[in-house]
This record gives C-alpha cells, structure tokens and sequence, in this order.
C-alpha cells in the first residue's frame, strides 16, 4: 500500500467520530467487559488457592 | 483502586480489550433489534446477581447462578435470527472477492442514481440491491435472472407499473443487473416507522442480513431512501445518493 493512499485513509477517519460514534455503548461494554474479567479472575484466583 | 491496578500487567489490559471489543461489537451487532430489549433484562440480571454476591445473600446467589444455565438454552432459541445473521455474515465473506474497476463503480453509480432521480418524479416505486462482498445468492434465486448491462432505461423499464418485474427487487453486481422481481428478507426492526412499506422494510431486511446497499424509491411520496447495514436514510436527493454511493462502493479501494 502506498504512503498517500495510508495518510488519505488516516485523514479520512476522523479520531473525533472514532471515540464519540456510540459512546455510551463503549462505555458500557467497557464497564461490563472490567467486571467480567475481575469476576472471573477473582474465581479463577479463589481456585487456585484452594 | 490500589489493588485493582496492582492487578494489572499487560496480559489483564489486552484481555480486557479483546473482551471490551467483543462485548461492544455484539451491542452494535443487537442494536436496533428486537433483542436489545432482552439484553436490557439479561444486563439488570448480571447486576443483580453480582450485588447478590457482594452482599452474600447465598440464596438469591444460588438461584440466579441455576437460572442462567437455564437461560443460556434460552438465548440461543430467543436469540435465533441475530444469532443466524451473524454467522450468515461471518461465514459468507468470499475469500476471492473482486473489486470492482472504477469505471464501472462511476457507470454503476451513473445508472442507478438517474434511474432512481426519474423514477422519484414519476412516482414509480423501485427496490434495487447493490451486492457487496456477501453473496446474495438465496435472493437471487427467488427471482427472474436477466444478466444484463446496467442502463438507466433498463431500471426504469423494469420498474414501471404493471411490467411482470416490477413487483420485487433487483440485484446488482458489478455492471450487471443480476435478477430482478427478486424477494428480500422483510425487517422486524420495532424502531421503523409503521409508515415504511413493504418495500423499506425489505430494503432495511436486506441489508440487516448482508452487506449490500439498498435503494428504495417510495410510489407513495417518490422519496429516495437508502438501507445499509440495517440503517435506513431517508429522503437523500439525487446528489446526496450519488456522494453515498461514491463513499460506500468505492471504500474498499
């Protein structure tokens, strides 16, 4: 791929409609997907030790 | 919050980005399907059962843990036709797609947009499908193959009222008019507007279950809307289909 056709895309793709499209859905998958994995840590962890 | 981050080393961050990622793709997969309004529920019961076990109410605890297992059964038969769509786009993506030239993305475009800014004046209502990279194959076959170059006439001649075609859709790929009178999945989207016809709601359907582009062309108001990925934008004029048109077929370049 040539460097132009790189710098056209990045300029094509706005960081602002990268962060802002669906923002409350990002937020909450982002919420659900730290408890998932403190949740399934924590029981991971617990069964080691026992 | 200190042993939080005590907990985190580079392999906890990219899990929970990759789980981030899922979960976030699932939600914009289930948006704007009848589903979401299960995931609301199914979410109230994962934060109920995590407060249960928080605050060590067992009973409560044991009887939410017994019903997901239940449940998980349960989504897989409530959750058929998202769950069936999915896969469909997953499994379809043809490895050996390709691109269009881009004289024929401009003929393509040329045709489809006068047709459809003729058809908008006269009131003559029409469905056409551009196919992208999932084959439209089942929808192809529910109707009456023609293979021909794509014209502006040819899309007006077969959407005048009365013509044995007129009825269903057509489908397009590349420069040809693959099918036409073809038969698409109708939407059961509760947000459309109980005003769409038949037509938009085939047209949202189509494009709900593959990744073509779907113009409609209302007879009732000879509106020009246009479907894709289940989104449906209404009353585009004849320029405003041409620079969509432009940006979704020729984005994959």
């Amino acid at each position: 791929m040539k460097i132009s056709k790189i710098i056209g895309y990045i300029k094509e793709v706005s960081i602002k409609n990268v962060i802002f499209n669906n923002l409350w859905l990002k937020l909450v998958a982002l919420g659900i997907a730290i408890i998932t994995w403190l949740y399934v840590n924590g029981e991971l962890t617990r069964g080691i030790r026992v | 919050m200190g042993g939080f981050l005590k907990l985190m080393d580079w392999k906890a961050i990219l899990e929970i980005l990759i789980l981030w990622f899922v979960i976030y793709k699932i939600f914009l997969f289930l948006k704007g399907t009848k589903a979401v309004y299960l995931l609301r529920g199914i979410v109230i019961l994962v934060i109920a059962f995590f407060v249960f076990q928080k605050t060590d109410l067992y009973v409560l605890s044991w009887l939410l843990t017994k019903f997901f297992a239940f449940f998980l059964i349960l989504i897989v038969i409530i959750f058929q036709p998202e769950l069936r769509e999915g896969l469909i786009r997953l499994g379809k993506r043809h490895i050996f797609y390709i691109e269009p030239k881009q004289e024929e993305i401009d003929r393509l475009i040329r045709a489809i947009v006068s047709a459809a800014s003729i058809m908008s004046k006269k009131r003559i209502g029409a469905l056409m499908a551009i196919k992208r990279e999932i084959g439209l194959k089942n929808y192809i076959e529910s109707g009456v193959m023609l293979n021909a170059d794509i014209t502006s006439e040819i899309l007006q001649n077969i959407f005048f009222p009365g013509t044995p075609l007129h009825d269903g859709g057509v489908i397009i790929d590349g420069t040809k008019i693959v099918a036409a009178g073809c038969l698409f999945p109708l939407t059961d989207n509760p947000d459309l507007e109980r005003a769409m016809g038949m037509r938009h709601r085939a047209a949202v359907g189509l494009s709900e279950s593959s990744d073509a582009v779907v113009i409609v062309v209302s007879e009732e108001r000879g509106s020009i809307s246009l479907a894709i990925n289940g989104q449906l934008t209404k009353n585009l004029s004849p320029s405003d289909l041409q620079t969509i048109l432009k940006g979704q077929l020729e984005k994959k370049k």
